[in-house]
């Protein structure tokens, strides 16, 4: 895939006219999929594909375009050849772009993540065993993932990582489930066995006859992978620079300061300890960390290339939501996670989550898989589906009552289009008025 | 008359046919997409950006083992080392199968589709469809409270040519044209947004906008977000509810549509995007909604979003009944998931692009219209709530519990609008839900609408389907306003 990028770099450099410019990124890849329904294969297949996102500059006039490379080097050099003059064609009928931003330096830069990837054969024989006579339905996507930058300036970057994620869910009956995951780039068979057996115990309070809840304000743990759902809807436009200059972000108040969260709060944006590349589409480097929020109080925005040349500040981020977001740690002991509740609910995973109320910050979603009625800090038996619609001001404002002091590093399984590379690295929450609706 | 990439793909194809692997079957879906994206934004025009996309998707049955391989390298060493690497995955997973390989669907038919298309997108330069852009955009900028309006054009070229060992062969070809207005409007902590277009795109070309009159609509859309920074929060109570056609395309694609895949009756979606409430032995009996429900899926609906000829995987796609007078009759499977299950369905058997295999999608689901006009439907409300414009969406994952807000919406008291609210949302629960159906406009309030956003699948699949409805009334629903409930 690197020979693919430099060919196409070397392609365009020789094909540019005086005066014109260019940035090239490559998202590529070359993934396993596996679909597992009823622990056996529903499908299962390779995809091996790359595209350049290709920006044709003169001056501040520019056009953007994206291509499927093949990896053929006549093919590509002939697309590229016709790509570019039709870009050329449209280039004077667009105005010069006042936002117009892209890397000016010649950086340079290698970041090779070597793993150690199983054959699917191995995958296979371990679900089979670790997983018989369980209805386990799953995905395993593996493979290298790609991220390349080159500049007609003569920048380079280069990201490669071998990586796999594993997500599964053991239905013990109908809707009552419970969730899994295994995600990093060295693979090891007694890892997954474990995990899967560790799931597999779970299913015995998943057997037992479901609680009806009214609605109303408990007391919950909501398990790292639940909070994560919650931050991510917050987080899609809740820190971009573009969002906050135009009112649209959720945490209007926040950052207004006509509000603010439990002083324990620590958001970041660590780019640093995700998976992501540390470059952007416009091959500006990007920092190692972006705090988000501190003590409590809006900190910083994520600003692209774009927006950040819209209103003057440093660009910090490939695009303006996080993908590799950090939460600080606090002190309770995810152990005692039932103890803590006393009277109320563990909530392993939230589901479907939207915004309900811009103003107040307040998202609403459903619980899903584990969610357990606790009572007298005894686990007794799982809860049918309920949904919440809940302020983040509450949430993490005043009705915090602590944080882990584990957190959990959760890769996203997202692929659409392409395998995701964003993280969350998260604790759990105990909260004190969950307010459940319906 | 052969386009360049019909040609590419017709040449991917031979070559293919010469290097037939000798397996039990193969299919071989090839797809050539053109993109182009138009948008301006606060005077200032965006980034144009164009797209060319082109590959393929190879599968192969072999014995009981079933593998795809996708690339976008069409080249014979290309071509090869997808096929080698989907028999690998045949030969791995022959003992492990969910689906016997006998209940897979073959190609063999014969067919074209290509999408209506009056004015192509080439018609109009891009300096001239940019400035069309830029005078929408400037004309909803109408109060210093606007602070943020954009306009945009969305335009793609999808050519899609499926060809198997049964001697099949079936290309189509989709010109979709997606417009969009939206207008920010801004006073304090109060942000208010109105849009136009997303859940407008269709099939054509740019005759589409003045079929949506989008010149219309630039000082309406800017006007009621300002209107809204004013108005009052939507009362909250159990009232009745009056859904237009760009809150209904919401509706029946989370609370009908997805429940009625017969993937996720079946199991497959479990790990993602969920299960059902409906069961297979529903199919036939099951009262879904009132006597006034009646839904359709149809592929031949000049113009909408998901109108084909054939299935991704090959079968002819036809109109059906889904739900007549409120009985669930069909669900939205393909031929394989009918299969396996032995329940009715429908082509519907859809990838997302050349490097997703399959699944089941909607594709058009449609509301078919009452005989009410939408004052004859207000003229029924005692006191109650008229909602449009879909901007938060959750559901459970049987998809019953729905949660819906909507951008705008209208206090009606006595039969007569009343005034605008803002933040209206209502929950429900989709078993009951559609038995409150009390009236169903006419076919003059039809509108034919779609989502371009649909999620699904593993690994995952964003594709469009389309949706047309009049405007519905619901009785008894718990509706609310902004400051929770």
């Amino acid at each position: 895939m690197r020979a693919i990028l430099e060919r196409a770099a070397g392609h365009l450099q020789e094909l540019l006219d005086p005066g014109e410019a260019f940035t090239a990124y490559l998202e590529a890849e070359q993934s396993d999929f596996l679909r597992l329904n009823g622990n056996r294969v529903r499908q299962a297949g390779h995809v091996s594909q790359a595209r350049l996102k290709l920006d044709l500059i003169r001056g501040s006039r520019h056009v953007e375009a994206a291509l499927a490379l093949s990896g053929e080097p006549d093919t590509d050099a002939a697309a590229l050849r016709s790509l570019l003059a039709e870009l050329r064609r449209i280039l004077p009928l667009v105005p010069e772009d006042p936002y117009l931003a892209y890397a000016g330096e010649a950086a340079r830069s290698h970041d090779i993540r070597s793993g150690r990837l199983p054959e699917a054969d191995e995958v296979l024989a371990t679900l089979r065993e670790s997983a018989a006579g369980l209805d386990l339905v799953g995905h395993w996507a593996a493979g290298r993932l790609y991220r390349g930058f080159a500049g007609s300036a003569g920048q380079w970057h280069w990201f490669q990582a071998e990586s796999f994620t594993f997500d599964w869910s053991l239905y013990q009956r109908a809707d009552k489930a419970v969730k899994g995951r295994y995600a990093g780039s060295e693979w090891d068979t007694d890892t997954l066995a474990a995990r899967i057996a560790a799931t597999r115990n779970q299913l015995d309070i998943m057997a037992r006859p479901a609680r009806v809840l009214p609605p109303g304000a408990y007391r919950v743990y909501l398990a790292p992978a639940a909070l994560a759902e919650i931050l991510g809807v917050v987080a899609w436009q809740g820190f971009g620079l573009r969002a906050l200059r135009t009112r649209q972000t959720p945490l209007l108040r926040l950052a207004d300061r006509a509000a603010s969260l439990n002083p324990c709060v620590e958001l970041v944006e660590h780019c640093a300890g995700g998976t992501a590349p540390r470059f952007g589409p416009q091959g500006f480097t990007l920092p190692e960390r972006v705090p988000l929020i501190e003590a409590g109080r809006f900190r910083e925005c994520l600003a692209d290339a774009r927006s950040g040349c819209e209103y003057g500040v440093p660009v910090n981020a490939a695009a303006e939501r996080p993908a590799s977001l950090e939460m600080g740690a606090g002190h309770l002991a995810m152990a005692d996670a039932a103890a803590l509740v006393g009277d109320g609910l563990l909530v392993s995973d939230l589901w479907y989550g939207n915004l309900s109320d811009h103003a107040r910050c307040a998202v609403t979603g459903m619980t899903r898989y584990a969610c357990i009625r606790v009572e007298e800090g005894r686990m007794l038996a799982p809860v049918e589906p309920m949904r919440f619609d809940v302020s983040l001001y509450d949430l993490l404002g005043e009705g915090l009552l602590g944080l882990t002091r584990e957190r959990e590093l959760l890769t996203d399984t997202g692929t659409y289009e392409q395998r995701s590379t964003s993280t969350a690295l998260l604790p759990g929450a105990l909260v004190g008025d969950f307010p459940l609706t319906l | 008359m052969s386009t360049e990439g019909q040609e590419r793909l017709q040449t991917a194809a031979r070559r293919f046919r010469a290097l037939a692997p000798p397996v039990d079957d193969w299919s071989l879906r090839l797809v050539d997409d053109s993109a182009e994206t138009l948008s301006v934004r606060r005077g200032v025009v965006e980034p144009v950006r164009l797209s060319r996309d082109s590959g393929l998707m190879i599968t192969v049955v072999e014995g009981r083992g079933v593998g795809y391989g996708a690339t976008t390298d069409l080249s014979a060493a290309g071509l090869r080392m997808a096929t080698e690497r989907a028999r690998a995955w045949a030969r791995r997973t022959a003992a492990l199968q969910l689906v016997d390989p006998a209940q897979l669907a073959r190609v063999t038919a014969h067919g074209t589709y290509r999408s209506p298309l009056e004015k192509p997108w080439h018609s109009l330069t891009t300096g001239v469809k940019l400035e069309r852009l830029l005078d929408l955009a400037l004309r909803m900028k109408i109060h210093d409270a606007i602070v943020d309006w954009s306009a945009g054009l969305a335009y793609h070229d999808r050519e899609t040519l499926l060809v198997s060992a049964s001697g099949g062969e079936i290309w189509q070809r989709q010109h979709v044209l997606m417009p969009w207005l939206r207008a920010v409007a801004n006073r304090g902590t109060e942000t208010q947004i109105r849009s136009f277009g997303p859940d407008l795109g269709g099939q054509g070309g740019l005759e589409r906008l003045d079929i949506l009159e989008l010149d219309q609509q630039p000082e309406r859309i800017a006007g009621e977000a300002l209107a809204l920074l004013d108005a009052p929060e939507c009362p909250s109570g159990t009232m009745d509810l009056l859904l237009m056609p760009g809150q209904m395309t919401l509706q029946i694609h989370e609370s009908i549509g997805h429940p009625l895949e017969l993937d996720r009756i079946l199991g497959d979606e479990r790990n993602y995007a969920g299960t059902s409430f409906v069961t297979a032995d529903m199919f036939g009996t099951y009262q879904y909604g009132s006597e006034l429900l009646n839904v359709t899926f149809d592929p031949a609906v000049p113009g909408e979003l998901a109108s084909y000829a054939y299935d991704d995987a090959g079968t002819r796609a036809e109109r059906d009944w889904l739900i007549r007078d409120g009985i669930l009759l069909r669900g939205l499977g393909g031929a394989t998931s009918q299969a396996r299950s032995g329940l009715p369905g429908v082509a519907c058997a859809r990838a997302s692009s050349w490097n997703r295999p399959p699944i089941d999608r909607m594709a058009n689901l449609n509301l078919e219209p009452g005989d009410s006009s939408l004052e004859e439907l207000m003229g029924r409300i005692e006191q109650g709530v008229l909602m449009d414009t879909n901007r938060s969406w959750s559901i459970d994952d049987s998809r019953n519990k729905f949660q819906f807000g909507c951008e705008m919406g209208w206090r009606i008291e006595g039969g007569e609008r009343r005034g605008l609210v803002r933040n209206p949302g209502y929950r429900g629960i989709s078993s009951g839900f559609w038995r409150s159906l009390a009236g169903v406009g006419n076919t003059a309030s039809l509108r034919v609408m779609g989502v371009g956003t649909c999620g699904k699948g593993e690994p995952n699949q964003m594709i469009a389907v389309g949706h047309a409805s009049p405007p519905c009334l619901f009785r008894d629903v718990a509706v609310f306003g902004g400051g929770g409930s």
